[in-house]
């Protein structure tokens, strides 16, 4: 017998998402207190908070097996944006991550690379009831032609949480433990050649990767936004310097304050307590997300809501870490907070899966 | 068959075409035990992150976090200093003669200049230089870069004017040394450095007083550099301004001086000359004039010989103006009388070398005799030589120490020569009588002016002084110099004896008539002395000097004049006596003393009325 769909709605992890998201254009509106030439980017957060939470509600109410009937679609259609930056980054002498849509502003498909690549591994993975060498095998070959595309860019924060991904679903999809030793064996050999060599990473992005093991190395380059990040995160002290009275997010010390560096306004704004409250929210936000885990009631289910905790987790943390100097520097987003039409609606697009397969539990009957 | 956690139907992408829902699949209850197993770990694992995040914010937030405010607030308080503005320097009457004006630098922020090459060009052409090295600091990685200090007030307006982005003006109320007449009195007030920083003469010997004590501010400034317009700077130290100086000299009297010096040395072509008037009953000195001079605010573009103050500095043979200290030292020791006479002669043979009087038209001629007056009046250098002689070389070399010769006056002015006077040890035996008559010896014209001062003022030596007041900056009087005694040098009959001397040198000797002035009595002594370059002197050239006081009876001032290397007369009587005369009418009446035969104007008859 089904509860009605309200008494089955994953309503924490909408409401704690759509919370944080709130949270954010304080924070976002704080950090441009000074910065005319982004004052607006409060109102347009506002915007792209709306479209986002109408993706969750429509991808809640639409059965996740359709996604993995439009895999492969998702998969050609995600292969040619990434295709088409490529061209036009080419094109304008340089690095480029977005397709420029008119009017509307920029897209960026390596966001929503993210989500349809998690889509694309379940399925993947999902294939079989064990999956096998085969299975492994064809799951990296799909993984690794947009990765690449995306590591080309050059967005090394994306193809990151990436592989993370890929790592996570294949310790669930791959049955036998032994492949998966075989796998973060092989992973462990290739990341220490993508790290130890330039021939994969360009030389500037390898020392921002390996810049916090040395933090007071290079610090009018390499280290400044670390170091700077640091400081500001750090002078926030127990209480804070209060919202919108942060100095050195603000006074430009640290960069990219309303986006990737947005942890260091709360940080340095709301204090400790502020850093700790918006980690419980992310905690209720992944607990959350993880009844989907638990909820799910087939392969794929379960290995598509493990990809989109895992990129959330993967997020938070990285981005949390760097700046506190504990991770690297990998230009990556926080959810829900950053400044970023793409990211958003992307994060709320893999909320409103996982909304979706919440409800599935109720469904199955033993 | 259950398929569990399996694929749909066909094929490992799914299909596209298949409309119809996958078939719901059943459980495998073994697979569903290991993937919430590895559920669990998967959030044992982000709970443990989250732990992870947690301790290490507190560590940065909580444990390093006052170190790290700390370093917050260092890092965007920049401390600058507050420059404290430099004293002002007045004449006696409070008439400005140097003081500091607000000044503009100008600074560049390379991270927000958009085009370096076209704004570099820009600054090049305003500022005059060029443009390639303001293009390299366009490009330093610098916050905030002086690109030109202290430019001047109309470029800095049209750079603010032109209103470049990145490109910003900074004032400072102090920074410029500003003087109204940059010639005036300019070997004596000196001149400062981009830094006002004292480098010359007064402002070089008083630079501790006009300076001031620097302050400090804090302000909030970006990673950049520039303060913030939103925050208050706060002053942890007030600057405190330099103190004033009030001089003793008087623009009027230096100006014309300064004009009668110039004036002389280029009618008679000299190399150089120094002019002083001084106050003898205080020391104050009212006009101190040097020629070659220069310009104050461009002083780096005259050489430094024309910078020197050589009244202060220079040292020269002072000849025949010296014979008043043999006869000071011959009267006050008491071992020659007024009634005493010397055989009349005008060449003698003193230990080895010849003595001469002067060719001038006042040679004692032979076979008579003359008195003290005599010799001084037309100033015979035999007969000097032979009072020397009479008196002694200890009386002569005692006087002359009294007189302050020997040692620096304590004026108070940078590089200030004590002149040469030999110890009595190294005396040869010519010395006596060749330092009798002003030769063998040194001195500086300030040191000469003031002996003349004691003579006038009754036989007290005093120090010159150049500093009446320092001045608080509101204008108060923080220290008022008063006369300084240093000792009696002759007793006041001597000085008055010498003083009945000294005026008949301009009534029947030397100085008549080119020492007199009409309407008022001077008196004074010309010198004529020859120049030593190598131990050696230099035939054909000579110093000219005069050096009196005016009026005769009660001397107001006493005025040096010293022409160095004339061409065409060597006299001092011909050459600087008629500059005495020039400057002692122009102080008379400057005091406000109308001369005592003042020029007689036809009355002009009234006009008749009608009734």
């Amino acid at each position: 017998m089904e509860r009605p769909w309200y008494r089955r709605f994953n309503w924490l992890l909408a409401v704690s998402v759509i919370g944080l998201s709130l949270f954010g254009v304080l924070i976002i509106h704080s950090a441009n207190l000074h910065n005319l030439d982004a004052s607006s980017e409060w109102r347009k957060q506002l915007v792209y908070i709306a479209i986002g939470t109408g993706a969750m509600a429509w991808f809640a109410s639409v059965d996740y097996r359709r996604w993995r009937r439009w895999a492969l679609h998702l998969y050609i259609a995600n292969l040619v944006m990434l295709g088409i930056v490529m061209a036009s980054g080419h094109a304008a002498l340089g690095a480029q991550r977005w397709i420029s849509l008119g009017p509307l502003g920029t897209f960026q498909p390596s966001e929503p690379a993210k989500l349809i690549l998690a889509i694309v591994i379940a399925s993947l993975l999902a294939s079989s009831t064990a999956s096998g060498p085969r299975d492994f095998a064809l799951t990296v070959l799909a993984v690794a032609l947009p990765a690449g595309l995306i590591l080309k860019q050059p967005d090394l924060g994306t193809t990151l949480v990436i592989l993370a991904m890929l790592s996570a679903q294949l310790f669930f999809g791959l049955t036998k433990p032994w492949y998966f030793a075989v796998y973060a064996a092989g992973s462990a050999a290739v990341a220490a050649f993508v790290v130890g060599t330039n021939v994969i990473l360009k030389p500037f992005q390898r020392s921002r990767l390996l810049i916090f093991l040395h933090p007071n190395s290079d610090l009018r380059g390499a280290g400044w936004n670390l170091n700077q990040s640091k400081i500001a995160v750090g002078s926030g002290e127990l209480f804070g310097k209060g919202l919108n009275h942060g100095t050195q997010t603000q006074l430009d010390f640290v960069p990219e304050h309303s986006r990737d560096f947005i942890f260091t306004v709360v940080g340095e704004e709301l204090g400790y307590l502020g850093s700790l409250g918006l980690v419980t929210m992310y905690g209720l936000v992944l607990f959350g997300a993880l009844r989907a885990v638990f909820a799910a009631r087939d392969r794929f289910a379960l290995l598509l809501s493990v990809g989109i905790v895992t990129m959330l987790a993967f997020h938070v943390t990285v981005n949390i870490g760097m700046t506190v100097g504990i991770m690297p520097i990998t230009g990556i987003p926080l959810p829900f907070m950053s400044y970023g039409g793409s990211a958003i609606i992307t994060d709320f697009a893999a909320i409103g899966l996982l909304l979706n397969i919440s409800m599935q539990r109720d469904k199955l009957v033993f | 068959m259950a398929r569990p956690w399996g694929p749909p139907a066909r094929g490992a992408w799914g299909s596209a075409k298949r409309k119809r829902r996958p078939a719901r699949e059943s459980i495998d209850r073994n697979f569903i035990r290991a993937a919430t197993l590895r559920a669990k770990l998967l959030f044992y694992s982000f709970a443990l992150m989250a732990g992870f995040l947690l301790v290490h914010l507190y560590l940065i937030q909580i444990h390093d976090g006052k170190a790290l405010a700390a370093r917050a607030l260092d890092q965007r308080l920049e401390t600058r200093p507050l420059v404290a503005r430099r004293g002002t320097i007045f004449d006696r009457d409070g008439n400005t003669l140097v003081r500091s004006l607000p000044s503009q630098s100008i600074y560049v922020t390379p991270r927000e200049v958009q085009d370096k090459p076209a704004i570099a060009h820009t600054l090049g052409v305003l500022l005059g230089t060029s443009s390639e090295r303001i293009l390299a600091k366009l490009r330093s990685h610098d916050g905030f870069v002086l690109i030109g200090r202290k430019i001047d007030r109309d470029v800095a307006e049209r750079i603010s004017k032109s209103d470049l982005t990145g490109v910003s003006i900074v004032a400072e109320d102090t920074g410029v040394r500003y003087s109204p007449s940059p010639r005036l009195a300019s070997t004596v007030l000196g001149f400062t450095g981009i830094d006002e920083n004292g480098l010359d003469g007064i402002e070089y010997a008083f630079d501790e007083q006009l300076r001031g004590r620097p302050g400090s501010m804090s302000l909030e400034a970006d990673q950049s550099g520039r303060a913030l317009p939103f925050s208050a700077p706060h002053v942890i130290a007030a600057a405190h301004p330099g103190y004033g100086l009030l001089l003793t000299l008087d623009s009027y009297m230096q100006y014309n001086v300064e004009r009668i010096l110039r004036e002389t040395v280029r009618k008679w072509n000299a190399t150089s000359g120094s002019a002083i008037v001084m106050d003898p009953w205080t020391g104050e000195v009212l006009a101190l004039a040097n020629a070659p001079d220069y310009d104050v605010s461009r002083y780096d573009s005259f050489p430094a010989d024309s910078r020197r103050d050589r009244a202060v500095m220079d040292a020269y043979e002072p000849g025949s103006t010296f014979k008043l200290i043999t006869a000071a030292a011959a009267l006050d020791s008491g071992k020659v009388t007024v009634t005493d006479r010397f055989p009349a002669r005008d060449k003698i043979e003193v230990g080895g070398r010849t003595i001469h009087n002067a060719e001038d038209g006042f040679l004692a001629g032979t076979g008579s005799s003359e008195t003290l007056e005599d010799i001084v009046a037309y100033s015979h250098n035999v007969g000097a030589a032979e009072v020397g002689l009479s008196i002694g070389r200890q009386t002569m070399y005692a006087t002359m120490r009294r007189f302050g010769f020997g040692d620096v006056t304590g004026i108070g002015l940078p590089g200030e020569s004590p002149g040469i006077v030999p110890t009595l040890d190294l005396w040869s035996e010519s010395s006596l009588p060749t330092i009798a008559f002003g030769h063998g010896i040194a001195t500086t014209p300030l040191a000469l002016a003031r002996a003349y001062s004691a003579i006038a003022n009754g036989g007290l030596l005093l120090r010159p002084s150049l500093l009446d007041a320092v001045l608080m900056p509101d204008g108060g009087a923080a220290y008022r110099y008063g006369r300084q005694v240093e000792r009696r040098a002759i007793s006041a009959r001597t000085a008055a004896i010498l003083q009945r001397y000294l005026r008949a040198v301009v009534t029947r000797g030397t100085g008549n008539p080119n020492a007199q002035v009409a309407g008022y009595t001077t008196a004074g002594k010309t010198g004529t002395a020859q120049i030593a370059e190598h131990g050696r002197y230099v035939p054909g050239e000579y110093v000219a000097s005069f050096v009196g006081y005016v009026p005769a009876e009660h001397p107001r001032f006493v005025i040096l004049v010293k022409i160095e290397r004339p061409r065409g007369a060597i006299y001092g009587s011909e050459v600087a006596a008629p500059a005495f005369s020039a400057i002692a009418a122009m102080a008379m009446l400057h005091a406000g003393v109308l001369p005592a035969t003042p020029r007689l104007v036809k009355p002009v008859p009234a006009p008749k009325h009608h009734p």
